[in-house]
C-alpha cells in the first residue's frame, strides 16, 4: 500500500499524462466503473478548469483565433505548463511565451502580442489601488531638488510596446460587424491602466521612454533624459502635468533618503483605500 | 482596506441563508442590498492587492456578515500548506474579519504542482494523523479555528479503511476544526459510492458541525453508470432538499450557504433558493421551540 504522498504523486502523474505515468495509478474501487474511468473524469474537470481559467485572461486571443483553435493552444499549454499555486489567478503568465514558439499560432505574429496584453489587464485589474501625487507639496518643493525626485508609476498599470496596433486588434472583437485591421498600420506604445475600468492610453516615444525609466526606479532627471533620447523634441513640463493628473505617476519621493525609507517620503500620496 | 466594517466586525454567522458572491452579482447586490443572513466568498478571489474585488467586498462587509471559503489550500496534501498562501489568507482575515474560515477536506497538490481541484483522500490511519496535523498548524498559523469540508467524490481507494463520515468526526474531533457539511456532496457521494445518506448525516457528530452548503449538481452518464458530479450550476435538486430537512432534523439550524460557481443566474434566481432554505431553516426553528 503506498502512502499519502506516493498515492498523490500518482494520482498527478496519471492526470497529467495517463498513458506515460511511470507508476501505476492508485487502486481504485471499480464500483460499476472502472479506475481508469473514474480518473479520467478528474482529468476532465482539471482541464476544464485551467482552460476557462485561460480562457477568462485570454478571451482576446479566443476571439480572435476561434474556439476550437484556442482550446487546442490551451490544452497543449495545460499539458506543458503544471499550474504551481493554489490561486487559479496565478495561472497562465507563460501563455504568450508559449503561444509565441507553438507552431500552429507561427503564422499569427501577432498573437503573443496579443496575449500580452490579455495577461497585463488580468494583472492591472487585480493590482493594488494607486495613491495620488500631492501637487500642493509638489509646488512647495525646491527647485533645485526637482531633477533628483522619483515618482512612481501607478500600481495598476503596466507599459507595452509592440510592432502591431493592439488597440485596434483588441477593439474587433467589440465591434458587431469585425472589419480588417491592417497589421503594418504602425506599432504601438500603450499605458494600460485601471482607472474604474481598463484602459489603454496611447503614448509618443518620448512619454513611453520616460515612464519605463520611471517604473525602472529611474529619477525624474534621468527619465527626462531617457525621454529626450528617445525625442529630441520631448517637453517634459507638460507631459508630467498630463502624468500626474491623469493618476500615471502615483507617487513622489524626495532625493534625499534611501529608496524605500520612511523618511524618504517628503510629499503625501494619500491611497484611495 | 475595508474602511469600516461595520456593525458585523467578529459577528458570528447566523443561522439563516447565506448565498456565495460571484463578481457577476456584484453591482446589483450592491444596489438592492436584499434581505440575505450572510455572504461567502472564495477567499481566493480576494489574493489580489486591490481593484473592484475588494472594492465591492468591502462595500458588501459593510452590510452582511461574510465567511471566507478556500478552494486552494491543498490542505490534505502530503506537502505542507504554501506558506504565501496561508500568510496571505491570514491578512484577509485581518481586513475583513470573517465569521467563518472553510476549506475542503481535501488535497489539490504534491511537490508543489497543483491540480486545482479538489481531489479525493484515502481514509487511512496515515491520512487521518497527517490531516490531524495539518489543520493544527494551519489553525496555529491563521490564528482561528476553521471548519472543513466533506468533498464530492468520483472515485474511492481500496486502501481507504475508514468511512468517511468517521474519517472527517476524527479529524474534528483530534484537531479541534469545525465540520462544514456539504449536503449536496453527502448526496453526490452518496449516489457515487452506494451508501445511505441519511445514515451519513446522522452519524455526523452535530456538536462539530458549524455551517452547511447546498448546491445543484449533474448527471453524467458513462456506458450503464451514472456518476453525479458537483457542478454547483443550477437549483438544487428535489433530493438534497429532502437531505437538507433530514440534515437540519438531525443538527439544528445552521447557516446554510446556496452555491453557485458556474452558469450563473440572475441574482433573483440565487435569492429564491436562499429563500427555500430560509423558510425551511426558520420551520425548524419553530419546531424546535
Amino acid at each position: 500500500m503506498p502512502g499519502l504522498r506516493e498515492l498523490q504523486r500518482r494520482f498527478a502523474a496519471h492526470l497529467r499524462a495517463p498513458d506515460s505515468a511511470p507508476a501505476a495509478a492508485p487502486a481504485i474501487v471499480a464500483n460499476g466503473l472502472g479506475g481508469a474511468r473514474r480518473l479520467q473524469i478528474y482529468r476532465n474537470n482539471m482541464r476544464a478548469n485551467l482552460r476557462s481559467t485561460l480562457r477568462n485572461i485570454y478571451r482576446t486571443v479566443e476571439a480572435l483565433v476561434g474556439e476550437e483553435f484556442f482550446r487546442g493552444c490551451a490544452d497543449a499549454y495545460i499539458q506543458e505548463r503544471a499550474s504551481t499555486s493554489g490561486d487559479l489567478n496565478r495561472f497562465g503568465e507563460n501563455f504568450p511565451a508559449f503561444v509565441k514558439t507553438f507552431p500552429p499560432c507561427a503564422h499569427l505574429e501577432y498573437l503573443p502580442d496579443v496575449a500580452q496584453l490579455g495577461w497585463i489587464c488580468h494583472q492591472v485589474f487585480l493590482a493594488e489601488d494607486a495613491g495620488r501625487v500631492d501637487l500642493g507639496a509638489l509646488r512647495r518643493a525646491d527647485p533645485e531638488d526637482y531633477a533628483a525626485l522619483r515618482f512612481a508609476l501607478n500600481p495598476a498599470s503596466r507599459l507595452i510596446r509592440s510592432r502591431f496596433p493592439l488597440a485596434a486588434i483588441w477593439d474587433l472583437q467589440f465591434q458587431k460587424n469585425p472589419g480588417e485591421v491592417d497589421l503594418d498600420s504602425g506599432g504601438c506604445r500603450l499605458l494600460v491602466m485601471r482607472r474604474g475600468d481598463i484602459v489603454f492610453i496611447p503614448l509618443a516615444a518620448a512619454e513611453f521612454a520616460f515612464l519605463s525609466a520611471v517604473a525602472a526606479g529611474r529619477t525624474l532627471g534621468e527619465a527626462a533624459d531617457a525621454g529626450l533620447a528617445a525625442d529630441a523634441g520631448f517637453d517634459l513640463g507638460p507631459s508630467l502635468t498630463r502624468m500626474v493628473r491623469e493618476g500615471m505617476l502615483t507617487e513622489v519621493r524626495a532625493p534625499a533618503a534611501a529608496p524605500g525609507s520612511a523618511a524618504a517620503y517628503i510629499f503625501h500620496t494619500g491611497g484611495s483605500s | 482596506m475595508p474602511a469600516q466594517v461595520s456593525a458585523f466586525k467578529d459577528a458570528p454567522i447566523p443561522a439563516a441563508a447565506g448565498i456565495g458572491l460571484r463578481a457577476e452579482h456584484y453591482r446589483d447586490l450592491c444596489a438592492e442590498l436584499p434581505a440575505v443572513g450572510w455572504l461567502e466568498v472564495h477567499s481566493e478571489n480576494y489574493f489580489g492587492a486591490g481593484g473592484a474585488p475588494h472594492h465591492y467586498l468591502a462595500r458588501l462587509r459593510r452590510h452582511y456578515p461574510l465567511s471566507f471559503h478556500g478552494v486552494g489550500m491543498s490542505i490534505g496534501s502530503a506537502d505542507r500548506p504554501d506558506a504565501a498562501h496561508l500568510a496571505r489568507l491570514k491578512e484577509l482575515i485581518g481586513e475583513y474579519s470573517p465569521g467563518l474560515v472553510s476549506e475542503h477536506l481535501s488535497w489539490s497538490s504534491i511537490d508543489g504542482e497543483f491540480i486545482n481541484d479538489l481531489l479525493p483522500l484515502p481514509y487511512t490511519g496515515e491520512s487521518l494523523r497527517h490531516l490531524v496535523e495539518q489543520v493544527d498548524f494551519v489553525q496555529h498559523t491563521l490564528g482561528c479555528k476553521i471548519l472543513l469540508e466533506n468533498a464530492s467524490t468520483y472515485l474511492q481507494y481500496e486502501e481507504s479503511e475508514i468511512p468517511e463520515w468517521e474519517f472527517i468526526n476524527s479529524v474534528a474531533q483530534k484537531s479541534g476544526c469545525g465540520i462544514l457539511l456539504d449536503v449536496n456532496n453527502v448526496f453526490v457521494n452518496a449516489r457515487n459510492h452506494g451508501f445511505d445518506p441519511f445514515q451519513y448525516l446522522e452519524r455526523i457528530d452535530t456538536r462539530h458541525v458549524g455551517e452547511m452548503h447546498l448546491a445543484g449538481h449533474s448527471v453524467k452518464n458513462f456506458g450503464a453508470t451514472e456518476v453525479r458530479i458537483d457542478t454547483h450550476n443550477r437549483e438544487v435538486s428535489d433530493d438534497v432538499w429532502r437531505l437538507y430537512g433530514h440534515a437540519l432534523a438531525h443538527h439544528g439550524a445552521t447557516p446554510t450557504l446556496i452555491e453557485w460557481d458556474a452558469d450563473l443566474p440572475p441574482l433573483a434566481v440565487l435569492l429564491g433558493e436562499a429563500a427555500a432554505a430560509q423558510s425551511m431553516l426558520e420551520q425548524h426553528h419553530a419546531r424546535a421551540a
